[in-house]
């Protein structure tokens, strides 16, 4: 989330596409309702629209009524628009050239001239001085560039690129390769126009057929758009000031979305029309706007955060790359220029092993890479680095394997057919991809030829109990709940809480971190880590136990027991098992990079320097990062009275007390980055330190501290301009006018309208979404998923399966499938059927329907994947779907004809069990996030006959 | 479903009848979309020797939590945390229901485990099953090294099968990453664990890691 959950109260307009929060984030829904029905006395009441393929209990909360007198009551821009699965792209992108064909339409209108005021810098506020970094090093300002969007920038038409200039700074200075700003948006050549043309192509027919809604529809979200944003807020040109966002008239639409937005194989195109639309809107920076990822699991954000990811280690750092010198991967890293750069900016400003002359994400992977392969005890300098370089080398160099392609490489067929190296052995701890992981046969098959699965839960779960070959070994490790473990956690909001251990781990279940520390104890006694320890040869570090220096400085010696650990934290209380382990590991990825200086309570182990930069900060002043002993004053934001901080663990603030200015908590745990509340407020929130959006040179000003190593010039690296490799396979030219630089809709992988059914060949118009390597360039059909997947046809496979969560089960289900009262509350997977689709297949409610995809079915034993005899026999998992079939007409049923809506949080192990909708799910993938696209494939439905 | 009650008779004080009300009230969330409401500890006050702050295990919201827990350290409720500003006290069902996550007769490594429950007696410290046959109790110490090393007999541990390929070496080659053993991670796990497991990971000399935030 740009903004976080607390925010949804300034909002006046929710547009939420992609994500149904009355089930599935609950607690959003009081904040929605405040603001809806005024609950915080402001005389305006916020609008909610919903665009999904199903009619949502979020969907349902719509028309509660409207003060028709008021005309701060938003609520009469209520709706519900249904669209297809997979058109989420077409409807933003219709709703994009409904907005800018009525801005030319209505020039007269107030939101039209504020609208272009906006855009062409000409109102208050909408261009500031900016700090750049000059080719000579320093930084110094340029006047008048745009406060929020590139909307003016001008575009080269062959390379993509922006159009440069060698320009001048306030001061003189010249700063090559300068973005160049066109004098308004008219300029055939400026972004904005680009745009415009792009998204021409979506005309309210056009998407109205794509998405199966009406041109009504689309311009009633044009209209709450345009009533619910920047251009028709009452502090539209105004000064910052705190009681801006309490007046009647002020404006903000945020968006929510979830996996509805994600899952398809254009999902990050998707997310980015969210960004597009709201960057042009103004509704970034904005309390009560911003960009809204209700992510899934609670910490999600935390363990993305943290890079257990193939192609990511923690803070969002690249995987060092084969071949690739410390000195040029950080030269990559947000921070300071430490190799010369391209003509004519060839200066070498900074050393990459002078702590000093490097910042933040830079300084984070240094401070990194001496803990997690050596100790901070290991220095470097220009003259001498050759210790730092043994622990740099010891980082593995390239990416790992995406998700899907590594369950078939599991598979020795596949493997050997694609010249893949076999994954012969797996370590799963805490998921349970044997129900998560699309197309389960493929899965499964994998699981099946490991020779070596080992599993911890806190139950014994489908993954941990897979159909496994006769030599294949399964071990299973027993985890505890969240009670009996202490640590931080970051909501999706990014707020970071801390959890109290209340009790020890019960019987003989174990904590998280206990059972990490135990398997790197056992993997450094076997010997495993023997490649780190050779690069200690002749340094400070030569002869040591790998265990005892890469993980005795949690607490745990190795031998005694591990909750009976103790030490004492900053302000002297005594910390027991994972209360101290969890702590210790806290200051070393939250303390300022730079260390700290205060020493702490008798007994207290300091040193730190932090290794995560974002849950971090540069130095020990005003500005505080997650752990800070040094910053226990007013500060960050200040606030009025003071409130301190009054410890050094901020994730253990629990001052709900003070709202704030801005009504944000700012003393409620503690949010990356810098305590930012709400992202890219470039100063418009009082009480804040200006952040910065988009456009060239400006992140630099986000991390902007005091301190002398902390202005760092990283304007240099979005001096480029970077888009989205996605191309479709069809229609470019014609239908797409950019794609890749801006969404593009593109058919999913399984469609209706793919030319071999009853519906319009759209397939053969919009293509599908591919992974290119060069812009513009027409992709591989096909390149998102594996050509041995199963793929079905229109033909056979008529109608649409989308799959969804219900407020009762989670995710792949052991922790709430186990538990008898939320089994009790919903004990069997059900198919939400249209009563047309229903009455063509011979089905009432209540039956039990089999759905059949290309991949399999609901009431066979895929190529008998799973274990159906003898000790390990799973229960009745696989009898189809409870029928939920809708009644009346189209306006009241949850989906529309030709749509199948199945939860996919069953499987066949748990106190309930039911059908897989993974057997099911097509595992093609997102060109970027390698997310797949379960929101959308192919199915056929039949009559269970008992 | 009486038998759902009986595996907490006697020892918990939270009754089904309780628990389904704040269900339904969270079912009401869904329906009308009203908000999520508080509900005051179902603990009996003289048995509540703690008060704990913790946060949701379910969605990222992270509603706050308060834990109740007796002399003994068995959790006696867990409850909206009035204090949080995103969750002002509220829980829908499956964090009201919680409480049933913790105090849980199918949980690994619990005394109150049944072999009636699965079939097999999970009551022990770690558990190994070789092919398709029935999981037996091992010593988590013998399960952490039989992992790393083998068992002398049926597998190899993860170093050898690391190391198949040929040995990770430290430097700047594919030889620093080795191909043949994934990790799947968890958005289920605090901070300190995910980051000490991307850790362990890239200790072991791999970069095959990938958990839900992709799924």
């Amino acid at each position: 989330m740009t903004n976080n959950w607390v925010d949804l109260d300034n909002s006046t307009m929710f547009f939420v596409c992609g994500a149904n929060p009355a089930e599935n984030h609950p607690a959003s829904i009081g904040h929605v309702n405040t603001a809806r029905f005024d609950v915080n006395g402001r005389g305006r009441n916020a609008t909610l629209v919903v665009v999904d393929p199903r009619q949502t209990r979020t969907a349902r909360m719509i028309n509660s009524g409207y003060d028709a007198t008021n005309v701060n009551d938003m609520r009469k821009h209520d709706r519900y628009v249904r669209i297809r699965p997979g058109t989420n792209i077409a409807f933003i992108n219709g709703v994009l050239n409904s907005i800018i064909t009525w801005m030319y339409a209505n020039p007269t209108s107030t939101a039209a001239i504020n609208f272009f005021a906006w855009h062409n810098s000409t109102a208050p506020g909408s261009a500031k001085a900016r700090s750049f970094i000059c080719d000579d090093g320093t930084t110094d300002n340029v006047s008048g560039w745009p406060t929020y969007c590139d909307s003016r920038l001008k575009v080269d038409a062959v390379t993509g690129d922006y159009q440069r200039e060698d320009k001048l700074s306030d001061g003189g200075k010249l700063i090559s390769n300068f973005p160049l700003l066109a004098a308004d948006v008219e300029d055939p050549d400026c972004v904005f126009q680009k745009l415009k043309s792009h998204v021409a192509m979506y005309t309210d027919t056009a998407v109205a057929e794509i998405c199966g809604c009406t041109t009504a529809d689309i311009a009633a979200v044009r209209d709450a758009f345009i009533a619910n944003s920047r251009c028709s807020s009452s502090d539209f040109g105004a000064a910052a000031h705190p009681d801006n966002i309490k007046a009647a008239g002020y404006r903000a639409a945020c968006i929510m979305y979830a996996m509805g937005g994600t899952q398809f194989t254009s999902g990050s195109q998707g997310i980015r029309s969210y960004a597009v639309i709201q960057v042009l809107m103004g509704n970034m920076g904005r309390a009560g706007g911003g960009i809204n990822a209700l992510r899934g699991i609670h910490n999600v954000q935390g363990s993305t955060d943290m890079g257990n990811l193939f192609d990511l280690i923690p803070g969002y750092s690249a995987n060092p790359a084969e071949g690739q010198t410390y000195e040029a991967y950080t030269n990559g890293l947000f921070g300071n220029r430490v190799l010369p750069g391209t003509a004519p900016v060839t200066s070498t400003l900074k050393s990459a092993y002078t702590e000093d002359d490097i910042a933040w994400q830079q300084r984070g992977f240094y401070n990194m890479t001496r803990e997690f392969f050596g100790s901070r005890a290991i220095v470097s300098s220009p003259a001498d680095h050759a210790d730092f370089d043994r622990l740099y080398d010891c980082w593995p160099k390239g990416n790992g394997v995406p998700h899907i392609e590594s369950f078939r490489r599991m598979d020795p067929v596949w493997a050997g057919a694609n010249s893949k190296p076999q994954i012969k052995a797996c370590v799963v701890w805490g998921q349970n991809p044997a129900v998560t992981e699309p197309n389960q046969s493929a899965v499964r098959k994998g699981l099946e030829a490991l020779d070596l699965l080992v599993c911890t839960d806190m139950f014994a779960n489908e993954t941990a109990q897979c159909k496994r070959k006769d030599t294949g070994v399964t071990y299973l490790l027993p985890a505890c709940s969240h009670v009996e473990e202490a640590g931080s956690v970051t909501s999706s909001g990014r707020w970071m809480q801390w959890r109290d251990k209340t009790t020890d781990p019960m019987g003989n279940s174990k904590s998280d971190l206990e059972l990490l520390h135990r398997f790197a104890k056992a993997l450094s006694d076997g010997g495993a880590f023997s490649h780190i320890t050779a690069q200690w040869a002749g340094t400070a570090l030569d002869g040591l136990d790998a265990y005892d220096v890469l993980w005795g400085k949690y607490g745990w010696d190795g031998v005694s027991p591990f909750e009976e650990v103790s030490g004492v934290d900053y302000e002297g209380n005594v910390l027991l098992g994972s209360e101290y382990v969890a702590e210790q590991v806290y200051k070393e990825m939250c303390a300022p990079v730079g260390g700290y200086v205060g020493t702490g309570a008798a007994g207290f182990e300091g040193g730190h320097k932090g290794t995560m930069w974002i849950y971090s900060t540069g130095n020990t002043n005003a500005h505080g990062g997650g752990y800070n002993p040094d910053q226990t004053g007013n500060v960050t934001p200040p606030m009025t009275p003071a409130v301190s901080w009054g410890m050094a663990n901020k994730a253990k603030s629990r001052n709900g007390t003070d709202a704030g200015d801005a009504f944000q908590y700012p003393r409620y745990g503690w949010a990356w980055l810098l305590n930012r509340r709400i992202f890219y407020n470039n100063g418009e929130l009082s009480g804040d330190v200006a952040d910065v959006f988009v456009a060239p040179g400006w992140m630099a000003r986000l991390w902007i501290t005091g301190g002398t190593n902390t202005l760092a010039d990283w304007s240099w690296l979005y001096r480029k301009y970077s888009q989205l490799s996605d191309v479709p396979d069809a229609g470019v030219g014609t239908n797409h006018v950019y794609p890749g630089r801006f969404p593009a809709f593109t058919e999913p992988y399984e469609t209706p309208y793919d030319g071999t059914g009853t519906k319009p060949n759209l397939v053969a118009a919009w293509g599908r979404n591919t992974k290119g390597s060069v812009s513009g360039v027409v992709g591989t059909t096909g390149n998102l998923i594996f050509s041995d997947s199963a793929r079905g046809t229109a033909a056979d496979y008529p109608l649409v399966l989308t799959s969804i969560r219900c407020v009762e089960h989670f995710q792949g289900g052991p922790i709430t499938r186990n538990n008898p009262w939320n089994v009790e509350l919903e004990p069997d997977p059900w198919v939400e059927l249209n009563s047309v689709d229903a009455l063509a297949a011979g089905i009432k409610d209540g039956d039990w329907v089999n759905i059949v995809t290309a991949r399999g079915n609901s009431t066979t034993d895929m190529d008998d994947r799973t274990i159906m005899t003898g000790a390990l026999a799973a229960g009745a998992w696989n009898k189809g779907w409870k029928a939920r079939v809708g009644v009346g007409t189209l306006a009241n049923q949850r989906v529309a004809p030709g749509t199948v809506a199945i939860p996919w949080h069953w499987g066949d192990r748990g106190l309930g069990v039911g059908a897989r909708a993974n057997d099911l799910c097509i595992d093609a993938w997102d060109a970027n996030t390698t997310i797949p696209e379960y929101k959308a494939c192919l199915c056929r439905i039949e009559k269970v006959t008992p | 479903m009486a038998t759902h009650d009986k595996e907490t008779e006697g020892k918990f004080e939270l009754s089904r009848r309780d628990f389904l009300k704040a269900g339904a009230a969270a079912a009401v969330v869904g329906a009308t979309g009203a908000d999520m409401v508080f509900t005051a500890s179902r603990a009996i006050a003289a048995d509540v020797a703690a008060t704990y702050t913790t946060t949701c295990p379910y969605c990222s919201a992270q509603c706050g939590q308060k834990v109740d827990v007796d002399a003994s350290g068995n959790v006696l409720d867990i409850y909206g945390d009035s204090n949080n500003p995103t969750s002002r006290g509220g829980l829908c069902s499956k964090g009201a229901g919680s409480y049933q996550l913790v105090n849980n007769v199918r949980r690994l490594g619990v005394p109150e485990h049944t072999a009636a429950v699965d079939g097999f007696d999970f009551t022990g410290t770690a558990w190994k099953r070789i092919g398709n046959g029935a999981w037996s109790a091992i010593a988590l110490d013998t399960a952490m090294t039989e992992i790393v090393a083998g068992d002398g007999g049926n597998h190899a541990g993860l170093k050898a099968i690391r190391d198949s390929l040929g040995a990770v070496t430290a430097g700047s080659t594919a030889a620093s990453n080795a191909k043949t053993v994934m990790f799947f991670g968890s958005s289920h796990m605090n901070n300190e664990p995910n980051y000490l497991y991307r850790k362990v990971i890239a200790e072991f000399g791999t970069s095959l890691v990938e958990h839900q935030a992709r799924i």
